[in-house]
């Protein structure tokens, strides 16, 4: 019999039903939250092991209510009846708790929605988080702030579940701006650490340009739905309409269905509910008027665009994403690699149906995201510290998210997003466990030799780095081939040169990885050890420590699952993943039909082809680092000054201290001694006041104490006031 | 009405007063007993400003709870009181900030403490008596005498340069209102050609109505021809009352470029003074405008609006260079306040009803936030006795409890969604994208979140993180009891109200729809009947009370004439 | 010809008159057989003749309005409510004279004698209603204040006050005298009422002489007033003279010259041909208001300080004044600031009994506070400094706060009212000057009057700084305080508030005051 069939059944009778569920999915939140309180108030005075045990206890239980409402999520009744439209979403739950804020046309409301896209993420999220827990009790056993270190890690696992059960623009910002929070927290942990401390205030504020970008988006998207109301029911209020301004007043405005239905509405003017509503017609009234539909969603999606590229550290953003390696390394791990910096990816995937509504925005995305693929790679071939050439690799991957996302290859942008959150974290931790082994170094050039020292952490590493290479047959193989083989197969009419583009970009960031991942691995576990190791001999971790990594590397190899074609889906196969995200794109899949082609192609060639790529950078990395340097050789002269410029990331931190930096501290200096101080204080302020003493004192020259002179004043005044009568008078 | 009600706001404005004229009967040597008087009159006012903020209903009447008595009544004038939403929520926020501000000032204050205390009672019922005011004058009256303690705050009890400061707080606003008085007198003749005048704020409103309709009409084209006298002397001298309005109000918010004495005030007033200065006295500036200077010339404001507002976006942008510039942590904490104020008369020139609320829920927030850093720095300025920045370092290893205090204020005042700022900006922000003016101020003012998170976090980062510079020159220890009670206050109603701000706002919306109705009055495409704008307020009591006092205007009797011969 | 027959009606606007000059006859006769060194009882006597004359006068200011002794004098609520204004000031001041003859043990009869002559000249002016009658009691109230100048013989600073005073004064009264007789050629009468039935006629054929007279005139009040540019003397006078006979001079001749001033010109009356008069009183005004502000900021001898400032305040009550006058709204005027702009349309009646109102509102406000400044400051003084000049100085009030803690805060009150900060009775003042200059259109001279008063807070603001803000000195005794001045203190501080806050219990009396007989 079919192996779907099997496991659907197996699936489908869940022991919770969708109505308790749906009541309790704050629950999943508050466990958390109500662990950061409790740390962050009483840790102290409850002392380590309680604040551990009760720190990873609110997460693994958060995990557990997560498991269970996902469960829940296969029950046939598990049915998200939209309010806006006849449309309804299959697999999902939806509640709203109550009204954040509302003012007059704006509301904000506590809304939650669990379907599969976010029931993925919270499985990864409190998965990943409480095995990161765990890891951190290890960890930290040694630092003193713990208490302030669980309290920060649990309040972010809250505010990044907040940002991805939210079910409207508006809750989603919190969680977004509180992981970013968070993340400021915990990059600035030690903060006796001034360089610390001033990452994470890099973080933030980089982070802030791009949350400016989300809220100014935010705001023109409430724009587009107000006149989108206006000029739908303008147009003779067609079926669907009174319903809809009515659920858009109760559920506020940036409800995801809301704009969900609108994109249906404006993608298929065909439809009979449209009423003519087009995305070409243009926007009659308030400050986007004489712009199209069309455009202005490009616009919020491109400004979404530069909040993504805060949080995901992309181009132009990215930047903070390495410095931020100065928070402790389970941070990295879960926060700086796993969940957080995948916001972007989850926020496009979430709005698909927006988003393939604008070819412009599309691209945009997937070219960004194959730069920043390209770039980070790049940079990490030169990069000695462990985390850092981590941070970067990670920075890469997901670029290659975003090409999915930005190809509409939603599916695969999530699969690999999931698959990326389990090896990632892997790597991570491995690099926490070498640099906990090795007094804290972090310079591979300084390590080496450690597969004999430490050999979980070895196994462990070395599985991850081949998953993220995209070995046969690992996990990591299928996510990444499924991005390349997606969006090889895709066209965008409008822009027809760069699926190919992107694909090629992705091919050739793909070989990168390849390379810098096993010139990590060489050098940090294989040859000999380094003369300069801070200690003769590494130990291997404790328990704590090594089981999260054991655990996440066997599902980084069972992963495999997901993306093999064992789904069948009308005549032809589709993987595990693109079926289960498939309820939640349906919009998506409905409207790009008219705007994306996609030519079925049997994925074998593609796959062969990437698997090749891989090997070659695998074997040159292989080349270079166990035959090439080691035999003392160096890099031949003319690539030396590359090299340099790659070591030094191409100077994009001088750059834009020297662009934006510099300038608005000279700004700021100037305008405060030029304008505030002379100008205003100075000239016009202490001016009146100094104008004023001074014709004061003139003034007293007169009173000479003089008799005569006084009596000859007033003489001259009278006399002055007779002329001035008399002229009166001959008038 | 119940007769308690009718007192219930006078008895909020002139509790204050009362307690103070008790501590002026203690001799000055008790100085336990002066400060706890204080702190219990203190104390019950907030218990009756919250009842009475609780008993105002936003459904009801615009104006509850008035009062009215008669009271030189010759000159036009009566002693009017009443609360619509947005003067009972800042009245509830100053009533709020009184008893922290005493409790901060148990230690800082220790020369002539008698005397202080009597200051900021008498300022408390000084602010307080101009927010519920009815009546032009009697809001000028209170609105002057906020001047003189805060002075003498400034001036005795500030630090080295306090003179100067207090000397240019005082002539730089008293300049602004005396221009407002000649203008107030100007309105009072324009709004009634004809007698019997009255100073009362809902009459001359109700007086100008049509002649504003008429106004902003002939302005948008059309019927310039037939305006009333009323509307004709309205149009002539309109702009220029509004500007004088205008002008008082716009040093006290301060927008730039009038800012320049709230760094100086600020600085060097002591942290009482700070508090209640950004707490309650910048917020008049804002309620000045919102409750005065645009209801009343809504064409003239119109016309001002986009200079208004460029003001406001430089205030914001301006504002936070400023602090960027700044080495002295309360100058780099008052600029701030340009920039915050900046945001909310941006909400409100939005004349949209999210720009309303938001801004009027920014002054709040703003009052508390500020309030909350002037507060807590004064914590630390107690024991360390320097403001500048470079000479702190590393603070949070030695005194936790006020780094997480100090952080989550910041937070909230760099609007992090679940902070009541949060609330306020968005709201702000959403109600200028929405409104006629063009969305480049809503994307300039957005600048002010990026920046506002550089300077805070900034300033944060040098005074907590870091190395610990400051331990060694002397050991610093962290907030002893009564400073936590003062401080917990503050950073609770923060959170409660970025995450439950609902309650707060719904009794703004009825005050900001207003508003929003009258400044758009006589605009094409808003539809605002003129008896919707129009006030209803009590008339004035038949039996003349003790107060009444009539320098006559002359009657009919008294001006007896004889025959020439 | 015959003796015109006085009813005993005609006798009553004297009474304060008799009164007081009875008393000063009394002090002056009693003082030549005196022994004993004792002399409380002359400033009893005085006060307490000053005091029933000022209640005299109030209660006369209820009487129905009409002409006594012949059209000579005038029997209104104005003039009544200008006396008791006058008497109040006399009596605060002769309790201040008190202290301060005592510490120099210089008390004599004289000095109470001449200062109830002088009232009785105040009183007198505010009565009459003929030109002569004018001059005369004009003459007496100058001849006593020359003497009360120079009162204090020893040191050289007196008697050169009292000089400057009697030339300067004799030549304004001149000038005085010749206005009037210009008046007198141009209209043939010297009775205020026949002006109203000469003057069109006048008009007519003589236009020059009115004019002209009117200017005399107006420039000899304006010396009494102290208005710019006749306020040269004032400084000097002010700071020589003994500062009871200064505060006396600076509320009492002020308040007397006012109230003859508006009489004959509210007489030769306001007919569009007398436009000349209503910008000459705006003009006098602006320059008064700003040229007395200026000169007094950079004072640091407070004495000097309070007289520019009490030619400042001449300055406001000439806004009054010139309201009073105001032509008819005019707009193409070339002259913006001093005319008047068409703002409102109250009637002029109204608008005339209302301005007279603002006008003797200010008066008593002033009064109150001023004598209450001088007070405070010759309750500082110390006789050993006033050679050296020093007595006034800013220095004397550093840290009074910490000394004398009660003067201090009286001060401060008197400082505030000065500047026309509420809740004191200066405020109220300056509310109902400009409300009656903005209902006449004089938009302008409002603008600049609080603008100018602005100017004002600073310098009053500095005696506040040096009270409240710097340390007191080390070396500077305080003179013992005496409790005839303490109570002129109580008296004044509590005024300033009262009237300040509720001034319900003049309301019948000031809106009767509003009457002038003869306006329109």
């Amino acid at each position: 019999m079919d192996l779907s069939v099997s496991i659907g059944q197996l699936l489908v009778n869940s022991p919770a039903d969708p109505a308790s569920v749906t009541q309790g999915l704050w629950l999943i939140i508050a466990l958390p939250l109500l662990g950061a309180m409790t740390c962050g108030l009483f840790g102290r005075a409850l002392g380590r092991a309680n604040t551990n045990f009760i720190a990873t206890a609110a997460v693994v239980g958060s995990f557990l209510l997560s498991a269970l409402s996902f469960w829940a999520l296969n029950d046939p009744r598990a049915v998200l009846h939209s309010a806006f439209t006849d449309v309804y979403t299959p697999y999902a739950l939806g509640q709203q708790y109550g009204v954040w804020f509302a003012s007059s046309l704006f509301k904000a409301t506590f809304g939650l929605r669990l379907d599969h896209l976010s029931g993925a993420m919270i499985l990864v999220i409190t998965g990943v988080g409480a095995l990161i827990h765990l890891y951190s009790t290890a960890y930290m056993e040694h630092d003193e702030g713990y208490w302030r270190y669980f309290a920060y890690l649990n309040l972010f696992v809250a505010m990044m579940l907040v940002l991805v059960l939210a079910d409207n623009l508006a809750l989603l910002f919190v969680g977004w701006e509180g992981v970013g929070l968070c993340s400021y927290l915990l990059i600035g942990f030690w903060y006796s650490d001034a360089a610390k401390a001033w990452a994470g205030r890099k973080a933030f504020v980089v982070n802030r340009i791009g949350d400016f970008g989300f809220l100014i988006g935010a705001f023109l998207l409430v724009l587009v739905l107000a006149s989108f109301d206006r000029q739908w029911q303008a147009a003779g209020a067609p079926r669907g309409q009174p319903q809809w301004h009515a659920s858009v007043a109760r559920e506020g405005s940036l409800h995801f269905q809301a704009l969900e239905s609108m994109a249906r509405v404006l993608g298929n003017p065909a439809a009979p509910t449209s009423g003519g509503i087009r995305l070409e017609s243009k926007i009659e009234q308030g400050p986007l008027s004489g712009m199209s539909f069309g455009d202005a969603l490009t616009l919020v999606l491109l400004l979404f665009m530069l909040g993504a590229a805060g949080k995901s550290a992309q181009i132009p953003l990215y930047v903070w994403l390495p410095d931020a390696m100065a928070g402790p390394t389970p941070v990295s791990a879960l926060i700086h690699a796993a969940t957080m910096v995948t916001a972007g990816v989850y926020l496009f995937s979430r709005l698909n149906f927006m988003v393939v509504l604008s070819p412009t925005a599309m691209v945009v995305i997937a070219v960004i995201g194959a730069a920043s693929a390209i770039l980070a790679a790049v940079i990490a071939f030169a990069q000695n510290d462990i985390k850092k050439v981590l941070a970067y690799s990670t920075i890469s991957q997901l670029g290659f998210m975003f090409m999915a996302a930005g190809m509409g290859v939603f599916w695969a942008a999530m699969f690999h997003l999931v698959t990326h959150a389990f090896f990632k974290a892997c790597l991570f931790l491995g690099a926490g466990s070498v640099m906990h082994g090795n007094a804290e170094e972090t310079d591979i050039t300084k390590l080496g030799g450690l597969r004999r020292e430490m050999p979980v952490t070895w196994v462990t590493f070395l599985i991850s780095t081949l998953t993220i290479t995209g070995v046969v047959p690992l996990s990591g193989f299928f996510s990444k081939d499924a991005i390349l083989h997606g969006i090889h197969s895709t066209r965008l009419p409008a822009y027809p040169w760069t699926a190919e583009l992107v694909w090629a970009m992705g091919l050739f960031a793909a070989f990168c990885t390849a390379f810098y991942m096993f010139r990590l691995y060489y050098l940090t576990f294989e040859g000999t050890r380094s003369k300069e190791a801070k200690v003769a001999h590494a130990h291997e971790s404790r328990w704590p420590m090594t089981v999260p990594l054991i655990v996440l590397a066997a599902v980084s190899v069972l992963g495999v699952a997901w993306g093999l074609p064992i789904i069948k889906y009308g005549e032809q196969r589709q993987a595990l993943m693109e079926n289960f995200f498939l309820p939640v794109l349906r919009t998506a899949q409905r409207l790009e039909a008219t705007r994306i082609i996609r030519h079925e192609e049997s994925p074998w060639g593609a796959w062969g082809l990437a698997w090749l790529i891989a090997m070659a950078g695998f074997s040159l990395a292989t080349y270079l680092y166990t035959q090439y340097f080691p035999r003392g050789k160096r890099l031949p002269a003319p690539l030396q000054p590359l090299a340099s410029l790659v070591e030094n990331k191409f100077y994009v931190d001088e750059l834009y201290d020297w662009l934006i930096v510099k300038p608005v501290k000279l700004a700021s200096v100037l305008l405060y001694r030029v304008v505030d101080s002379f100008l205003i204080d100075t000239v016009a302020v202490r001016g009146v006041g100094w104008l004023t003493r001074v014709t004061g004192s003139a003034l007293r020259y007169l009173q000479t104490g003089d008799t005569q002179s006084y009596a000859a004043v007033m003489a001259i005044a009278l006399l002055g006031g007779l002329v001035y009568a008399l002229l009166q008078v001959l008038r | 009405m119940s007769v308690f009600d009718s007192y219930l706001v006078n008895g909020v404005i002139f509790l204050p007063l009362a307690f103070a004229a008790i501590v002026a009967v203690l001799p000055g040597t008790e100085r336990g007993q002066i400060r706890t008087t204080a702190l219990i009159g203190m104390s019950t006012t907030l218990l009756f400003a919250t009842w009475m903020y609780l008993r105002y209903a936003p459904n009801g009447a615009e104006f509850q709870l008035e009062y009215r008595a008669r009271w030189l009544e010759n000159l036009g004038i009566s002693f009017h009181t009443g609360i619509d939403g947005l003067s009972a929520s800042l009245m509830l926020l100053t009533a709020f900030l009184g008893p922290w501000v005493v409790l901060a000032s148990w230690r800082f204050i220790d020369v002539r403490v008698k005397e202080f205390h009597l200051a900021i009672l008498l300022l408390q019922t000084a602010m307080l008596g101009a927010l519920a005011s009815m009546d032009l004058v009697l809001f000028y009256i209170f609105w002057e005498a906020m001047l003189v303690p805060m002075y003498l705050l400034i001036g005795v009890w500030g630090s080295e340069e306090r003179v100067m400061a207090a000397v240019k707080f005082f002539l730089y606003t008293m300049v602004g209102s005396l221009l407002m008085l000649v203008a107030i007198l100007a309105l009072y003749f324009v709004s009634q050609p004809t007698g019997p005048r009255s100073f009362d704020y809902a009459q001359i409103y109700n007086a100008l109505i049509s002649a504003s309709r008429q106004v902003s009409e002939c302005a948008q084209g059309g019927g310039c021809d037939q305006l009333s006298p009323v509307a004709l002397s309205l149009k002539t001298y309109g702009p220029w009352m509004f500007l004088a309005f205008a002008i008082a109000f716009a040093v006290k918010v301060p927008m730039f470029p009038l800012h320049t004495w709230l760094p100086d005030a600020h600085v060097q007033a002591p942290v009482a003074g700070s508090i209640i200065l950004a707490g309650v006295m910048l917020k008049m500036g804002t309620f000045g405008f919102w409750r005065y200077a645009i209801p009343l010339f809504p064409a003239a404001a119109r016309e001002f609006r986009p200079a208004l507002a460029v003001l406001a976006i430089i205030g914001i942008v301006y504002g936070a260079l400023m602090c960027l510039a700044q080495r002295d942590v309360k100058k780099l904490i008052a600029y701030s306040s340009v920039s915050h104020l900046g945001l909310c008369m941006l909400g409100m020139l939005a004349l949209t009803v999210e720009g309303a609320s938001g801004s009027a829920y920014q002054m709040l927030n703003h009052g508390i936030c500020t309030g909350a850093l002037f507060l807590l720095f004064g914590m630390l300025y107690e024991r360390t006795h320097t403001r500048w920045i470079n000479e702190f370092g590393g603070l949070a290893k030695v005194m936790p409890v006020l780094a997480t205090a100090f952080v989550i204020i910041t937070f909230s005042s760099i609007a992090v969604p679940g902070t009541n700022s949060f609330v306020g900006e968005f709201l702000v922000l959403l109600g200028t994208f929405r409104s006629s003016l063009s969305p480049v101020f809503g994307v300039l003012g957005g600048l002010g979140i990026i920046l506002g998170a550089a300077y805070m976090l900034w300033m944060v980062q040098r005074v907590f993180f870091g190395p610990t510079t400051h331990a060694d020159r002397h050991p610093l220890t962290d907030l002893n009891l009564r400073e936590i009670i003062t401080s917990i206050p503050f950073v609770l109603l923060a959170l409660a109200m970025g995450l439950y701000p609902q309650p707060f706002l719904d009794r703004l919306a009825p005050s900001s729809t207003r508003f929003v109705a009258r400044a758009n009055l006589g605009l094409r495409g808003s539809t605002s009947a003129d008896s919707a704008v129009e006030m209803k307020v009590m008339p004035l009591p038949e039996t003349s009370s003790k107060l009444g006092a009539q320098i006559g205007r002359p009657t009919s009797q008294s001006s007896v004439r004889i025959a020439r011969p | 010809m015959t003796l015109p027959d006085f009813g005993w009606r005609d006798v009553l606007p004297l009474i304060p008159a008799i009164v007081m000059s009875g008393a000063a006859m009394v002090l002056l006769v009693t003082e030549v057989f005196l022994s004993a060194p004792s002399r409380t009882y002359q400033a009893i006597l005085a006060l307490a003749a000053a005091v029933i004359a000022g209640t005299v006068a109030g209660l006369l200011a209820s009487q129905p309005a009409r002409e006594v002794l012949g059209g000579f004098a005038a029997l209104d609520a104005f003039s009544s409510a200008v006396t008791a204004v006058v008497c109040l000031g006399t009596a605060l001041a002769i309790l201040l004279g008190a202290g301060f003859l005592r510490h120099r043990n210089a008390e004599r009869g004289e000095f109470y004698a001449l200062m109830l002559f002088a009232a009785t000249g105040m009183n007198l002016l505010a009565i009459s209603a003929e030109l002569m009658m004018v001059f005369i009691s004009l003459e007496l109230l100058s001849i006593s204040t020359y003497a009360l100048a120079a009162y204090l013989r020893r040191g050289t600073r007196p008697s050169e006050a009292g000089f400057k005073y009697f030339i300067l004064g004799a030549f304004s009264s001149a000038v005085l005298l010749y206005g009037f007789a210009l008046l007198y050629g141009a209209t043939g009468t010297t009775l205020l009422n026949g002006f109203s039935r000469a003057l069109p006629l006048a008009f007519e054929t003589r236009p020059s002489l009115v004019y002209c007279g009117g200017m005399l005139a107006a420039a000899g009040f304006a010396f009494k007033v102290a208005a710019v540019p006749f306020h040269m003397w004032t400084p000097d006078v002010y700071e020589g003279a003994p500062t009871p006979v200064t505060a006396l001079m600076s509320v009492g001749v002020k308040a007397a010259g006012f109230a003859a001033l508006v009489r004959v010109f509210t007489a030769l009356g306001t007919g569009p041909n007398l436009k000349l008069f209503s910008i000459l009183f705006a003009a006098l005004a602006f320059l008064t208001m700003v040229t007395g502000n200026l000169l007094a900021v950079p004072q640091r001898n407070v004495k000097r300080m309070l007289a520019y400032s009490s030619i400042a305040h001449a300055g406001y009550v000439l806004v009054g004044v010139a309201a009073l006058f105001a032509q008819a709204p005019s707009t193409g005027s070339r002259w913006k600031l001093l005319t008047a702009i068409p703002l409102t349309s109250s009637g002029s009646d109204q608008l005339y009994a209302a301005t007279l109102r603002s006008i003797l509102f200010y008066l008593l406000a002033y009064t109150v506070t001023a004598v209450g400044a001088f007070g405070t400051l010759s309750a500082l003084e110390r006789r050993e400094d006033e050679e050296k000049g020093t007595a006034w100085d800013l220095e004397r009030f550093s840290g009074l706060v910490h000394r004398r803690p009660g003067w201090a805060v009286a001060m401060a009150t008197f400082m505030l009212s000065l500047g026309g900060i509420p809740p004191t009775v200066g405020f109220l003042g300056k509310l109902l000057i400009f409300e009656s200059a903005v209902d006449a259109g004089l938009v302008g001279l409002a603008i600049v009057g609080v603008l100018t008063s602005a100017v004002g807070v600073y310098y009053y603001l500095r005696v506040v700084v040096y009270m409240f803000m710097r340390p007191a000195p080390e070396v500077s005794p305080l003179i013992e305080p005496q409790w005839t001045t303490e109570a002129a203190l109580v008296v004044s501080t509590a005024a300033v508030f009262l009237l300040g806050i509720a001034p319900g219990f003049l309301s019948t009396w000031l809106s009767a005051g509003a009457t002038l007989l003869g306006s329109r």
